[in-house]
């Protein structure tokens, strides 16, 4: 990897690292574990950011996939895969504003799939009441088949015991296309 | 083929030149805006130590003097910084109510040292004189560095102003805080009237 920035606040980084390895187009299923990860082909990603101004961050991103089939010739297969990426913070004071948005366009041998192009993105609003507590709202949206529209909100609330260890909670609501999985979840955050 | 990262790369070289025309010439873009003026890596000595100091005032400072970290600052610092602080001997410049201090914080894993003014017990100036990690180097800027002229310590030894953060940076902004917190808790300590 590399990485450079200028005076002005602009940054880059490059990376060369391991593929998916997903024949059917499943992101999230794709994914490797990095000592176990079939290298037969790489993937490459570019960032853009820029920080020249307080509290704000832009950055951009592309990341290219030479086979999400890791070589596997089958019909059908998912085959070299696009990743475009944007997102934007702005943090002012004990509030922080943050929109992202991604899309895939992958290609599949032997022409159109329904998953050859999935994107989704998400809106959070934050804010730190004080040093131990903060409130956050989010909407989710993504579509990783055509026709196909999932949709989640979430609201909770996050309590630093430590300046490095947070708790938290929120309750999230789905829409039918994503499961209709109301509920709630707990987690826990440890900076290191 | 065996799937090896060599094997992989030496096979797979003909992908540059021809497969991808798109990331083809955003790669050679980018590779080009590395050698262009300007781009800096992100570890660095921006300032000497010793030229800060100098500068501060105005190329005459003064004899350094040393405060000791025992009993109650001993335990003051750690309060401010979370743990204790690397020295038990810190050195100070200070004329006319005006103290210059030079102190270190890690960040992440790497300390940022960072010189401190203080005049008449609030912070005229900061500035990043050596960063030594890959990340977070964006609190060098002036839109950060800035947000810390004029303030204070109130009490539980705490900065009277929010300072905005940055996004990426949360470690390095807090070490930057932490030490401007140290700065103006010492400086009370050594210039009494």
């Amino acid at each position: 990897m590399y990485s450079a920035h200028t005076e002005s606040g602009i940054s880059f980084d490059l990376a060369l690292h391991s593929g998916l390895n997903g024949p059917d187009g499943d992101i999230r299923q794709s994914r490797q574990h990095s000592a176990e990860a079939v290298a037969q082909t790489f993937a490459y990603t570019a960032r853009l950011k820029y920080t020249g101004i307080a509290g704000l961050e832009l950055a951009a991103s592309v990341q290219l996939q030479e086979d999400m089939s890791q070589g596997d010739t089958t019909p059908g297969n998912a085959g070299a895969a696009t990743l475009v990426e944007a997102h934007g913070i702005y943090s002012i004071g004990a509030i922080k504003l943050t929109a992202l948005y991604a899309q895939w366009d992958i290609n599949f041998d032997g022409g159109s799939n329904p998953a050859d192009k999935q994107n989704g993105g998400y809106l959070e609003a934050s804010y730190r009441i004080n040093d131990k507590t903060g409130v956050f709202a989010r909407q989710n949206n993504w579509s990783t088949t055509d026709s196909v529209d999932k949709a989640q909100a979430n609201v909770g609330v996050n309590y630093w015991v430590h300046e490095d260890v947070v708790f938290k909670a929120d309750i999230q609501s789905q829409n039918e296309d994503a499961g209709n999985a109301d509920g709630f979840n707990l987690g826990l955050g440890y900076q290191f | 083929m065996t799937g090896n990262i060599r094997d992989t790369v030496l096979l797979q070289y003909p992908f540059f030149l021809g497969q991808s025309r798109m990331f083809k010439n955003l790669l050679i873009t980018l590779t080009l805006f590395v050698f262009l003026p300007g781009a800096v890596q992100a570890r660095g000595v921006y300032q000497h130590p010793d030229e800060f100091v100098s500068q501060a005032f105005a190329q005459h400072p003064p004899e350094s003097h040393i405060v000791w970290l025992k009993d109650e600052l001993q335990q003051d610092v750690k309060h401010i910084l979370g743990h204790a602080y690397r020295n038990r001997r810190i050195r100070y410049w200070l004329k006319d109510h005006r103290s210059v201090w030079v102190l270190e914080e890690i960040g992440k894993k790497q300390p940022i040292t960072t010189g401190i003014i203080v005049n008449h017990g609030k912070i005229e100036s900061i500035k990043v004189l050596v960063f030594r990690e890959t990340r977070g180097w964006e609190v060098k800027y002036p839109f950060f560095t800035d947000q810390f002229k004029n303030v204070s310590l109130v009490r539980d030894q705490r900065l009277d102003k929010t300072i905005d953060g940055i996004s990426g940076a949360t470690m390095s902004v807090r070490a930057v805080k932490k030490l401007a917190r140290m700065a103006l808790y010492l400086d009370h300590k050594v210039d009494q009237p």
